[in-house]
């Protein structure tokens, strides 16, 4: 059943499969994440069934020494040392999960300078467009056809520096993401990779992708941050193109 | 179902909260209501009736209060010492100034937040006559005329020590001074809220500067303000603005409630009903009176002065 | 001869003279002078007094072009014909008056039967102009040829006798448009979905009044007004009562119900999402976004936060061994403002639109004009409502908790279900009234033009996201706080042994309360704030699951060793235990803030947030029915159907949520009214398991109900619980306690 197959396979963002070589393989932040959670859910799964199947109560047991009585605050119930062990192990375990996802962080949040990368675009969010903008000094290649019109024969022309809704740029690449608002609030979101960068009125913020890390082909771009009646209409598709 | 403690059943809250439900949906339909979602006037006369509703809700809650004369048989018995060294509703009122810290503070948190991110008017700078960003505060609007800001000071700290002497009097069985001190912090409440108001008025319609100023120039000194204020000084003027009159007039109503509950303790001790067995109510309303004079001492100096 | 009688006499043949003359005058001059213009422009020529109404039968004609061009002059032509005056030789009179609301009327020149008034802009006929039925003039068209004009044109039929008895009228109006004018059509308005359901509801609320009134009046035999009068004698006590337990009935029942309600808009958010839509198949994307805000406002504040503070009503009392609240009248108050609030929250509903700005309200678009008016503005204002309910509450059992326990009940010998309210009420006190002066200011940028959140006066969007979720993350741990309060209760009740480490848990629950004020900023991580603001919110998210595992394995830990009984309470309580530990564990995996950045605002964070809400919170509670049911009622509920419930509701639920995870991580966003293709599959999945998990609460509304009537008799302490409600009849009498009681301790009891 294909929903069965869903819900086992699945893909995870891409920039999730090593976060630009920061954090990679079963050491990383992914991996981590879901070893660990499997472990703890076993565990607290595991251990529940276990009480109920060891200490059910059966008709004719005698009540323990510390039984509940009405009225009476009960006796004091308790393990020191087991108390601060289970204190401790998750306290060491949430540190080293914060520690190993710095790494990550800073691979995405240190967007490179202008000067240092191969391209920044200019990203305006209005409801409910997105519009994109190649800088002035940049040479269009002629192969990035993807968001150009069609002429008169049915071929497909070369993109314009403005594009709507549609944004191709160049595989093996440094992108950088000036993001602006035009009104509200939006959110700039390239779904299958996984980058995603709230855009705010009167703010600029970025984001960055190395095209390297991903294979060339069609990408979506949708809204992620609630902007009014056709937030969910608000696509833009995304093409990753080998430039010659 | 009524218990034992004299809490009897009331239809008073249900009265109170159908009342602000009514008051509020005639407020909501009178400013975006209509056809053109920018206001429907008929609605005037709902948001009335339901205040109307509230102020009957809030008078027969009272009710009770207006004929009591001694706290006993009131207090709930302690039996853990340590909590026991006030009194219930003492203890409520504390919790409730609790809160109110909350709601000031957000308002004064908001506004230093806006004015520390843009620079202030220096009429030194090359800014502020343009399109450059800078706070040109309410303090230089209003600081031809602070005398007003200082008078409303004065009366608002004497007021709470009139509400002091009335409680004094009160304990020393002295009710005509109990009364007359309570009618002069209701006086002075009284004055601050006219003066604020008259004040507001001035500052909206650019009364408080001089006629004859340059327009490209702001020349504090001689009552000249920014170009950003030529055409008056509103809460829609600016975010100078907003700040100042939202929390100026959050301050204003906590007042005018005030003198709400002011109008109750002055009828009652006008029939001799505050004495040296019973004298709480009036601690209790000093308690917040006192709240409100300490938020003006915080507003006063953020909105006049800097 | 009498003077006196003569004088009357004579008054009265006056009056009687004047009446009978017509008091209508026939205007053989047209329509000239102000008062009879206005009178003709509202009420028709109604002068000819026998016919104040228009008759249909007298046709009124005006021929006009079929559209018009600026500034042309065209040649208009008024006929009258038929109605009980027509004659065929045309000799009977007529007059007529005609208004343009555009352009200018004038008479053809040299004409001597028609008129304009000087100083008027219409029409009328002269003296000369009355022995006719038609009539010819000019119109010229005005400069722009976009608009339309209205043309009004009354028609008034004459008889030929004199003053104006026998005389009909009629009136015509015709919208003439430009030649460039845009034709509006006016649809019929249609009722939303939303309108459609909530009429039904009345209908239905309606039908059943008049049903049970109807039944009452036949079965008993009684009239009308006594059916209403018994009816009033149940409810009136309702409407006054300060009693903490009467008033905890309310909040209860009245949680339940908006939960209903929440319900069946989450029910109409799985329908939409069934399969991709297009725009106003189902709902319109508008009205979607009205849908999923009111179900998630509805869920928290007036479903799962009355359920809580009912329950804290009822018991908290009882457990300290009070007989009231500190103010049982404010509480009182407290109640009322809730479903007065929930209603002027759904006022959206009948004035054009529900708030459709998230239960997050994020501005600037919630402050700007897009948002839905009034809709929006009602959202608000309830929602200040309902802020002051909840300070209202957080006073009064913060002062009663602290004052006013029995000898015994010393801190540290509180139940956990006691403290857990005692610090949700702190929490409440802290964060609510922040959270209520941002609606304020949000309302003041909406009503009166205040800038706190206009970006154009260089107002700073994200400082409602600051003040929002400075109180909306202690928001959700008032919420899931008291269900841990809850668990430890069942728990420990029914593995018949003390709580395994109560120190420690005290302490957890306060850990987690402080650091509650410190991780708000995880719902900002893509904001673009700080980035120091960002890592320290990220290492007090991830040090949050510490206090709160403790809590988990002391619960799991208090089973150990203990004497399990599986009753239904118990079997909600170790489901709430699986699902909030799910949800708890995805809640790590958001805090890592790289993961977070792909899975922020999707699906992912809909499946925690729904797991920690509905498995932790609503589970919790639901147990918390079934076992505290006894008590309140005196009458078990049946043990069957709580058990099928439980079966039924655990397993769809997580039928319905889990698979929430991979649609999110397969990257669909949240607040989304359609989506791709290639999620259809899961997504009528999850609509399928979650209807039928909508359906299955029925069950219990029926349990509840049954139960009333024909539950098993309860006794005191059908559980053998140790706390002090347990110690007081069920239910407890009309003071709560007959006598105060002691709390005593295990260790200085003789066994």
């Amino acid at each position: 059943m294909s929903l069965i197959e869903d819900l086992i396979f699945f893909d995870n963002p891409s920039i999730w499969n090593d976060f630009g070589g920061t954090s990679s393989g079963f050491g990383g932040i992914v991996w981590q994440m879901f070893i660990w959670s499997v472990i703890v859910g076993v565990l607290v799964i595991a251990w529940l069934v276990y009480n109920l199947i060891y200490f059910r109560r059966k008709d004719g047991d005698p009540d323990h020494k510390d039984a509940l009585k009405a009225g009476v605050f009960p006796h004091e119930r308790g393990n020191t040392v087991i108390e601060l062990t289970w204190t401790i192990a998750p306290l060491i375990l949430v540190t080293w999960l914060t520690i190993i996802s710095l790494a990550p962080l800073n691979y995405l949040w240190d967007v490179p300078e202008e000067n240092e990368t191969d391209l920044t675009v200019e990203v305006l969010a209005v409801q409910w467009q997105w519009i994109f903008e190649m800088p002035s000094n940049y040479t269009i290649p002629s192969e990035f056809t993807k968001c150009g019109g069609v002429d008169q024969d049915g071929n497909a022309m070369q993109n314009m520096a403005v594009t709507y809704n549609c944004l191709e740029i160049p595989h093996n690449s440094i992108i950088r993401f000036n993001i602006n608002s035009e009104d509200v609030l939006h959110a700039f979101y390239i779904v299958e990779i996984g980058i995603k960068q709230d855009v705010v009125p009167n703010l600029q913020t970025l984001a960055w992708l190395d095209t390297s890390t991903v294979n060339p082909g069609e990408y979506n771009i949708y809204c992620a941050e609630m902007c009014g009646r056709s937030h969910s209409q608000m696509l833009a598709k995304l093409y990753i193109t080998e430039a010659a | 179902m009524s218990d034992e403690h004299g809490h009897h059943g009331t239809i008073a809250p249900f009265l109170f909260g159908i009342s602000s439900a009514v008051m509020f949906i005639g407020l909501i339909m009178a400013t975006a209501g209509g056809e053109d979602k920018t206001g429907d006037t008929g609605y005037w006369f709902i948001f009335f009736f339901g205040l109307a509703g509230m102020l009957t809700g809030f008078m027969m809650w009272v009710q009770d209060y207006w004929n009591q004369t001694s706290e006993e048989g009131e207090e709930i018995e302690v039996y853990h010492e340590f909590w026991g060294t006030i009194t219930t509703r003492k203890f409520g009122m504390w919790i409730f100034l609790l809160t109110e810290v909350m709601v000031f503070s957000t308002l004064l948190s908001a506004y230093l937040r806006y004015r520390a991110a843009v620079p202030d008017y220096d009429s030194s700078l090359a800014e502020c006559v343009g399109i450059d960003p800078c706070w040109v505060p309410a303090a230089d609007v209003i600081r031809s005329h602070l005398i007003f800001g200082v008078i409303n000071t004065f009366a608002l700290l004497l007021s709470s020590l009139t509400v002091v002497l009335a409680l004094y009097a009160a304990k020393n069985n002295n009710p005509k001074a109990t009364t007359r001190y309570l009618m002069a912090t209701f006086v002075l409440g009284a004055i601050f809220l006219i003066l604020k108001l008259w004040e507001w008025g001035e500052m909206k319609n650019g009364h408080f500067w001089s006629d004859h100023c340059d327009p490209l120039k702001q020349d504090i000194a001689h009552h000249c303000i920014a170009p950003k204020y030529e055409h008056g000084f509103w809460l829609d003027t600016s975010l100078e603005g907003s700040t100042f009159y939202i929390t100026t007039g959050t301050h204003g109503a906590h007042v005018f409630v005030g003198l709400i509950a002011l109008v109750y303790l002055i009828a009652k001790a006008n029939k001799d009903g505050y004495n040296e067995e019973y004298h709480d109510t009036i601690e209790l309303f000093g308690l917040y009176w006192h709240y409100v004079d300490l938020v003006w001492v915080f507003v006063f100096p953020f909105f006049y002065l800097y | 001869m009498n003077l006196r009688k003569l004088s009357i006499g004579f008054l009265l043949a006056i009056l009687v003279a004047i009446s009978a003359f017509p008091t209508g005058n026939g205007l053989p001059t047209g329509i000239t002078d102000q008062n009879t213009t206005d009178t003709v422009i509202a009420n028709g020529c109604t002068c000819h007094n026998t016919n104040t109404e228009a008759t249909s039968s007298v046709i009124v004609n005006l021929t006009l072009p079929e559209n018009f061009t600026s500034g042309e002059t065209y040649t208009l032509i008024l006929n009258i014909s038929g109605g009980p005056n027509d004659l065929a030789d045309g000799g009977n009179r007529g007059g007529f008056f005609v208004t343009a609301s555009d352009g200018e009327l004038s008479p053809t020149v040299n004409d001597t039967l028609v008129q304009k008034p000087f100083g008027f802009t219409h029409l009328t006929h002269t003296v000369d102009g009355n022995d006719y039925r038609e009539w010819t003039f000019e119109w010229t068209a005005p400069e722009s040829d976009d608009i339309s004009v209205q043309f009004v044109a009354y028609g008034n039929s004459v008889n030929g006798a004199d003053g104006s008895q026998g005389d009909y009228w009629n009136k015509q109006a015709i919208t003439l448009y430009g030649v460039n004018a845009v034709i509006e059509i006016k649809t019929q308005n249609e009722l939303s979905g939303p309108q459609k359901i909530i009429y039904a509801f009345a209908i239905i609320a309606v039908t059943l009044t008049v049903v049970v009134i109807g039944n009452r009046m036949v079965t008993k035999d009684q009239a009308f007004e006594d059916v209403l009068k018994g009816y009033w004698k149940s409810i009136y006590p309702w409407l006054t009562t300060t009693d903490h337990k009467y008033v905890g009935i309310m909040y209860i029942c009245t949680g339940f119900g908006w939960f209903f309600i929440g319900g069946i808009l989450g029910l109409l958010i799985r329908w939409q999402l069934m399969e991709p839509r297009i725009d106003g198949e189902f709902l319109t994307y508008e009205e979607y976004n009205s849908t999923f805000t009111m179900h998630g406002t509805t869920m928290i504040f007036m479903a799962a936060m009355p359920i809580i503070f009912g329950f804290a009503n009822y018991l908290i009392p009882l457990q300290i061994g009070a007989r009231d609240l500190a103010f049982p009248r404010l509480n009182a108050l407290s109640y009322w403002l809730l479903p007065t609030g929930g209603i002027v929250i759904y006022m959206g509903y009948f004035t054009g639109g529900a708030g459709d700005v998230g239960w997050t309200g994020y501005t600037p678009y919630s402050s700007g004009d897009t948002a839905t008016t009034p809709g929006t503005d009602f959202w608000v204002a309830g929602q200040i409502m309902l802020g002051a309910s909840s300070t209202l509450t957080a006073i009064n059992f913060l002062v009663t908790m602290l004052r006013m326990r029995a000898p015994g009940v010393t801190m540290m010998r509180l139940p956990l279900f006691s403290w857990s309210i005692l610090i949700t009420v702190f929490l409440l006190l802290l964060s609510i009234p922040v959270f209520t002066v941002a609606l304020i200011l949000l309302m003041a940028d909406r009503t009166f033009g205040t800038l706190y959140f206009n970006v154009e006066a260089g107002a700073d969007p994200i400082l409602w996201q600051h003040l929002f979720w400075y109180f909306g993350h202690p928001e959700v741990y008032i919420v899931i706080l008291p269900a841990f309060g809850v668990l430890s209760e069942i728990i420990t009740t029914f593995s018949r042994r003390p709580i395994f480490g109560y120190t420690s848990m005290v302490y957890a629950m306060a850990t987690i309360g402080i650091i509650s004020f410190i991780v708000y900023g995880h719902h900002m991580f893509t904001t673009g704030a700080d980035p120091l603001f960002r890592f320290i919110v990220m290492l007090t998210t991830m040090l949050v699951a510490v206090p709160t595992g403790i809590k988990i394995f002391n619960w799991l830990a208090t089973m150990t060793g203990g004497s399990i009984v599986l009753k239904t309470p118990m079997v909600f309580a170790l489901g709430t235990v699986i699902t909030f530990t799910i949800g708890g564990i995805t809640g790590i995996v958001l805090a890592s803030i790289p993961i977070d950045i792909a899975l922020h605002d999707g699906y992912f964070v809909v499946a925690h947030f729904h797991y920690v809400l509905v498995g932790g919170t609503i589970f919790a509670f639901m147990g918390g029915v079934y076992y505290w049911y006894p008590k309140m009622t005196g009458k078990m509920m049946n043990e069957k159907l709580g058990l099928l419930h439980f079966a039924l509701s655990f397993i769809f639920f997580n039928a319905a949520f889990y698979p929430m995870h991979n649609v999110g991580l397969s990257g669909m966003p949240r607040r989304y009214a359609t989506y791709d293709a290639s999620l259809a599959d899961m997504n009528e999945f999850i609509s399928i398991a979650a209807m039928i998990f909508g359906i299955s609460q029925l069950i219990f509304v029926y349990n509840v109900l049954y139960s009333y009537k024909n539950g098993e008799e309860a006794g005191d302490d059908p559980w053998d619980g140790w706390s002090l409600e347990w110690t007081t009849s069920s239910p407890p009498p009309h003071n709560s306690f007959t006598e105060i009681p002691t709390l005593k301790i295990a260790e200085e009891e003789k066994q």
